[in-house]
């Protein structure tokens, strides 16, 4: 029950470094870029070159080491799996063990680790990008990323303030439904026992009320919205306005350069 | 025409289909009152009497199915206005939740003048102003769901401020509160009443803060019934009792004592009140 | 059928900078029958100390007894302390999830194993117990009943399980004053009707004063006071010091008395107040 109240999702944390203040575009399309770099570069040279680079962000950012890895967390199950995935069914080099049908090739230690190693960096800068950009950032930055879209049909604003509402009430949601479970608890429900259809239709006196409770919060806040004189993102202007800086220049070369190194330390080794 | 707020015959029915005992579902019946500048009106009234409905034609959320409303000379049945009302008549909702918008306080406060076009430098400026008003400018950085039910319809009342409306409305905005959360949405209504003149509505069922409004207008089946100064209104204690509402305890006292022939002014309303006027009697 | 508690705490994120005590070494007992008001002001662990009664949440310092039971135990069934003592939460009618009205109410009794033939009786019995004609709404959603409607159908749901101990946590939140009236006579009823133990949550004196017999109240995770209400007004100062308050009755006699007039400290009701300010007049007159 109590777990619920743990979920962490792209939680910020505040500071005023260079990076807290890079403009959002420039920090999410360094994320991407970074990602498509783990994807594309081979061998472990450019890996270490890349989470050096993570590092030495992180670094800057003022974030301490131990709240980057909190994202990971979750994810250790899955990457271990990952990990012993490729372990045992990789084949080539040098056979290291062997015990029956199954078998430990190197290749497959390397691969096993390689693969990891990869999911750890995705999550880890991720979690950099969430940490040091504030949802609302997020949001904003990705409005205008999208809107030239709006050309096309697409509803970029729309999207941003349903993302940013969306990011508003997830704790909110999350302590009502802590709430109703305690309530139906208290009358007998049981949310553990049953194969998993049952448990399915023992959620229902969850989710009905939860569902019931959001859609009349979403009646109730867009009437505030209306009365706060909200029409659309037509005439809007916002209090913090998207401008680059010198220093998103710097960062946006400076990244650019370390991607190409790593893409040559690959190539070389 | 110095009235801020007008309403002239308002009728309001929320079913449009026009059924032969629509009377029934009319939730305002025939209501015409006015409101000056700078006043501070309690709304009261047992649950369905329309008191806010009453406050939702105010910002026009709701216009009148006939009669008209007029808030700073605007009627609220032109729709090309509705924008320009709403920058005046501000509304503070009941559910402190669920009027907040943004992941920020600042951010949520600046939503209003954002939705109004302000230009961001000034934006900044009202967002800081308000903050400090409401008393909530150290959590100008908070995120919203960790503060208090107080402080979360105070950053609304904030966010109302940042439009720089001449009336504010507090729509059963202290239901949800506890007690600490109530008087600090009361006191700030109090000081924007006093320090800048800003008219306001509060429509509530706690008596003990109607009695701190000088005019209360108590509303029963969608009509006006009863409308004067706090005392007079008060005073009437058996017609409030039938009215479905209560009274301060010592104004309820007030009434026991005079029945058995003790001399007392009829309007007391407060503690104070009371230890003053019993020292002299006795 | 009694609930002892000894030494109760309650600790989160213990030995961490941020460690709340939500519950600091609480002792007390309730018999069986009584109507026990518990008040604090918000954070002072009333919610927290309440669901340790069903064992919502589990003791891990201190003891929790229900009917000699004790709930640390690993093998006491707490579905069967759930049941009886029922728990209404805050704004109970958002917990309502049935097609109808009768699925919702006999969903607690369901839980308990209560078979199919005896459920039209619960259901019809609780919707009783809260003023509502069972005939009435049965079969409707419950999600078409008014506000008040829908809490009191919140309540009978907890009632149909026929919990020995009721507790209700600020069942008056968002009511206007008839509906609160009522609610509150509809308790006292309950109360007087079936001698069940009924436990008033809430931060308002007003209210609690004129049905509880006893109370309880927290401050901080604390208990500070414990008794009558008579006896617990009259540390009135420390009640305004935690934000909590007294009734207003009861304020006016402490004024009185600090302007030296030989009044008792406590008044519970405007009827109280009246006899003993007439009292007082007649005293002064005969001088």
């Amino acid at each position: 029950m109590s777990m619920l109240k743990n979920v962490t999702i792209g939680q910020y944390y505040p500071g005023d470094s260079v990076v807290h203040r890079l403009d959002p575009r420039t920090k999410l399309g360094l994320s991407v870029a970074f990602i498509v770099m783990l994807f594309v570069v081979k061998g472990f040279l450019p890996y270490v070159w890349l989470a050096a680079l993570v590092l030495l962000v992180a670094q800057i950012a003022s974030v301490p080491l131990k709240v980057m890895m909190r994202g990971l967390k979750p994810l250790t199950f899955i990457i271990g799996l990952t990990f012993l995935l490729h372990v045992f069914t990789t084949r080539g080099g040098v056979t290291l063990w062997q015990l029956g049908f199954l078998r430990i090739d190197s290749h497959g230690l390397a691969q096993g680790a390689f693969l990891s190693i990869r999911l750890i960096m995705l999550v880890v800068a991720t979690s950099l990008l969430t940490l040091t950009t504030s949802p609302i950032a997020l949001t904003d930055g990705l409005e205008h990323i999208l809107s030239p879209g709006a050309k096309l049909g697409l509803p970029a604003h729309e999207l941003a303030m349903m993302m940013t509402i969306a990011l508003r009430f997830i704790p909110t949601l999350i302590d009502e439904a802590d709430k109703i479970m305690r309530a139906q608890l208290a009358r007998g429900a049981d949310f553990e026992t049953g194969g998993l259809i049952k448990r399915a239709k023992n959620l229902l006196p969850l989710l009905v009320p939860l569902f019931v409770s959001a859609f009349r919060r979403a009646d109730e806040l867009a009437m505030a919205m209306e009365a706060r004189a909200y029409r659309g993102g037509k005439g809007r202007t916002r209090l913090k306005e998207l401008q680059y800086t010198s220093s998103d220049f710097w960062a946006y070369c400076l990244s650019g350069l370390a991607f190409v190194a790593a893409y040559y330390l690959g190539r070389w080794a | 025409m110095s009235a801020i707020i007008r309403m002239e015959g308002v009728y309001f029915s929320y079913s449009n289909e026009a059924d032969s005992d629509s009377q029934q579902t009319q939730a305002l019946q025939g209501v015409s009152l006015s409101i000056e500048p700078g006043e501070f009106v309690a709304i009261v009234g047992r649950n369905g009497s329309g008191k806010s409905t009453l406050a939702k034609q105010i910002n026009a959320i709701l216009t009148p199915t006939s009669g008209e409303v007029w808030v700073d000379g605007i009627s609220t049945k032109d729709e090309a206005s509705v924008f320009a009302i709403r920058q005046v008549a501000g509304m503070v909702f009941q559910n402190p939740d669920n009027q907040i918008v943004a992941t920020i306080v600042e951010e949520d406060v600046a939503f209003g003048p954002e939705n109004l076009g302000v230009p961001p430098l000034e934006i900044r400026q009202r967002v800081d102003e308000a903050l400090q008003l409401v008393r909530m400018s150290d959590y100008a950085l908070h995120p919203p769901h960790l503060l208090s039910g107080g402080q979360k319809q105070r950053v609304a009342i904030a966010g109302v401020l940042a439009m720089h409306p001449k009336i504010l409305i507090l729509d059963e905005s202290t239901a949800m509160l506890d007690p600490i959360g109530r008087k600090e949405v009361i006191d700030t209504a109090l000081r924007l009443n006093q320090t800048r003149g800003m008219t306001v509505v509060l429509i509530t069922h706690h008596m003990d803060e109607a009695v701190l409004a000088e005019r209360v207008i108590v509303m029963d089946r969608g009509r006006v019934v009863l409308d004067g100064s706090n005392r007079e209104v008060f005073k009437q204690v058996g017609r409030l009792r039938e009215l479905g509402l209560d009274v301060p305890q010592v104004t309820s006292l007030t009434e026991l004592l005079r029945k058995q022939g003790f001399e007392l002014p009829a309007d007391i309303l407060t503690v104070q009140e009371m230890v003053e006027q019993l020292c002299q009697s006795i | 059928m009694p609930i002892n508690i000894k030494n109760l705490s309650c600790i989160y994120s213990a030995d961490t900078p941020f460690e709340v005590r939500a519950l600091d070494g609480i002792s007390l007992d309730i018999g069986a029958g009584e109507f026990i008001g518990i008040i604090g002001p918000t954070g002072s662990g009333k919610s927290t100390l309440v669901q340790h009664f069903n064992g919502l949440i589990r003791p891990t310092q201190g003891q929790v007894l229900v009917d000699g039971r004790d709930l640390a135990d690993k093998t006491t069934d707490l579905r069967a302390v759930r049941q009886n003592v029922g728990l209404v939460f805050q704004y109970p009618e958002h917990q309502l999830f049935e097609e109808t009205v009768f699925a919702d109410v006999a969903f607690g009794p369901k839980n308990q194993g209560v078979p199919e033939a005896e459920l039209r009786e619960r259901v019809h019995e609780a919707l009783a117990l809260v003023g509502l004609e069972p005939e009435g709404i049965v079969d409707r959603s419950p999600f078409e009943l008014s506000g008040g409607q829908m809490r009191r159908v919140a309540i009978a749901g907890v009632l149909a399980m026929r919990p020995q101990v009721l507790v209700l946590d600020e069942p008056t939140a968002g009511l206007d004053p008839e509906g609160r009236d009522e609610l509150l006579a509809q308790l006292g009823q309950l109360h007087s009707g079936s001698g069940m133990t009924v436990i008033l949550v809430s931060h308002s004196m007003e209210d609690i004063a004129r049905v509880a017999t006893r109370l309880i109240v927290l401050a901080g995770g604390k208990l500070v006071a414990d008794g009558p209400p008579r006896t617990v007004f009259t540390q009135a100062k420390m009640l305004t010091d935690i934000g909590l308050g007294v009734p207003q009755v009861t304020e006016l006699m402490l004024a009185l008395r600090e302007r030296g007039y030989d009044v008792p400290a406590v008044a519970l009701s405007v009827e109280e107040a009246c006899a003993t300010i007439l009292e007082l007049s007649y005293r002064g007159e005969q001088r």
